[in-house]
């Protein structure tokens, strides 16, 4: 089986942007500003061209043996492209964060993102390092803001070269928790809406891949222990979840709704399920964005 | 809820999920909330639905109530190469093996049931009575109807007066389940064939 991402573009993030906020008010502040970084990201996505080439055989042998498609700590990126993104995630929380953002003229000037040191940063984002920012990030709070913006730059690069090979992969070959094609991990799930299958979208390449419901798509140890959580009497929003490795997925379920999940927004506002899931004790799937592979 | 800014880093996952918006600022409900979340936690588990010979996958629901799980759905695999996630309305009916409306199917067999000859009710017995009941039956059946030896036929169609060994019984028949697997199926005629029974039968109900 073949799965295709459909990349939603400008008018299907604004299309969605609407939907959430009106079904979600109190996110609505949140998901705006999350909006205006998908937007830049689409922006960016729309200008960018692979060449990317492999062979059928060998994407079948490295599925096969559990080796993602792409090292993405080998990734070549368009350093301008990749400057001129993060500038644009900068100002959008300067201006759409509740306590704005100060430090935009310090990425934009940090030695991080210059040509020479720009694959340890990559690569240090990518593996969840801690970034050296410099003194004038003086609290975690701002070099997480910091790690998020970056991070999120990422995103369009992964996704150019993903959208490529996920034509060309067959998910049996899969069924594991982490991504694919770079490794990612999850951002959260969903059960499709045709047919309920449960597939997870990697947090970098925003990649959807098939993982098999009723197992732990995280551990061997998995028989029997996976269970989920929710809250109330609403279960189409639960935190799956595996009671021998502790790692959990925020997952949806679209079946009987008619429409197509943005998996992005609904990891915003399912944050109620992160305090529930932290509550029991449990982990993220790839605390950080931990790339794994 | 009683967690500050810095547990919110710790359950960063690594999107913009809770960690990151509190970061940012946000002031999310939830956080906002004083009463704490109604949490709920459930299970599901893979089945095979018992209906007829497709054998389509199910997905069995159930919530934890307590210290025990009840069940609250059965629903079709989508990795089950059978379905694909679909069942067909008996399938979809499953779970009123166990509960109709969220109550107990009062109809639902859940312990050995013992009619004895001639009577007209059924009595509760115990496992170990039932098996015990089951095995003193084929024995006492499987004896009683022993057939040792056939009759030679010639080719005028006549017995020639020649025995043949035959040592089995036509008294017991076996009435297979259409969900066994292939090795389910081969150790239960091998059972069978052990006993001498020869109607050996399958339960497709296509
Ligand atoms: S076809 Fe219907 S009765 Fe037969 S196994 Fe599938 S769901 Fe059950
Ligand atoms: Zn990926
Ligand atoms: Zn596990």
């Amino acid at each position: 089986m073949i799965i295709k991402t459909e990349d939603p573009g400008l008018k299907g993030v604004q299309k969605a942007i609407k939907q959430y906020t009106r079904e979600y008010p109190d996110y609505a502040d949140a998901l705006r500003l999350y909006g205006q970084v998908m937007r830049a990201q689409q922006r960016t996505l729309r200008e960018l061209k692979s060449e990317l080439e492999m062979e059928q055989g060998e994407i079948d042998l490295k599925l096969a043996e559990g080796v993602p498609l792409l090292n993405p700590l080998e990734l070549d990126i368009d350093l301008l492209k990749y400057r001129r993104l993060t500038g644009e995630i900068c100002a959008v929380i300067a201006e759409h964060g509740p306590e704005g953002f100060a430090h935009c003229d310090e990425i934009a000037s940090w030695e991080g993102l210059d040509e020479g040191d720009f694959a340890r940063t990559r690569n240090d984002l990518l593996t969840g390092k801690r970034l050296s920012l410099g003194e004038k990030w003086s609290t975690d709070e701002e070099r997480e803001i910091g790690r998020i913006i970056l991070w999120e730059a990422l995103a369009p690069f992964y996704r150019r070269c993903a959208s490529i090979l996920e034509s060309k992969m067959e998910q049996a070959f899969w069924l594991r928790g982490f991504c694919p094609i770079c490794g990612g991990a999850p951002l959260m799930g969903v059960f499709r809406s045709e047919d309920g299958l449960w597939l997870l979208e990697c947090t970098l390449c925003h990649t959807l891949w098939n993982v098999q419901r009723a197992r732990c798509p995280f551990c061997d140890e998995s028989e029997g222990s996976l269970k989920y959580l929710f809250i109330g009497d609403n279960e189409t929003r639960r935190v799956q979840y595996c009671e021998h490795c502790g790692i959990y997925v925020k997952t949806v379920d679209m079946r009987d709704t008619g429409r197509e999940a943005s998996l992005p927004l609904e990891n915003i506002i399912t944050a109620d399920l992160d305090m529930a899931a932290a509550q029991e004790g449990l982990k993220p799937a790839g605390p950080g964005g931990a790339i794994r592979g | 809820m009683d967690l500050t800014r810095k547990d919110f880093l710790k359950m960063s996952g690594a999107g913009l999920g809770a960690g990151a918006l509190v970061s940012l600022g946000f002031k999310l409900p939830a956080v906002a909330a004083t009463e704490p979340l109604r949490v709920a936690k459930a299970k599901e588990v893979t089945g095979v639905c018992s209906f007829c010979a497709v054998g389509c996958g199910t997905l069995v629901s159930s919530h934890e109530e307590g210290d025990h799980l009840k069940v609250v759905n059965v629903e079709g695999n989508p990795d089950c190469a059978i379905n694909f996630g679909t069942l067909c309305s008996k399938g979809a009916a499953t779970i009123q093996k166990s509960y109709i409306d969220g109550e107990l199917n009062p109809d639902r067999v859940t312990k050995p049931m013992y009619r004895a000859a001639n009577s007209s009710s059924w009595e509760e017995i115990s496992w170990d009575e039932a098996i015990k009941k089951i095995a003193q039956k084929v024995k006492e059946t499987r004896d009683a109807a022993w057939i040792k030896e056939d009759d030679v036929i010639g080719p005028d169609g006549k017995p020639t007066g020649q025995k043949v060994l035959a040592n089995r019984t036509e008294a017991i028949g076996s009435l297979g389940s259409a969900e066994l697997s292939n090795e389910g199926a081969y150790l239960l005629q091998k059972v069978m064939r052990s006993l001498g029974v020869v109607y050996i039968e399958h339960h497709a109900r296509l």
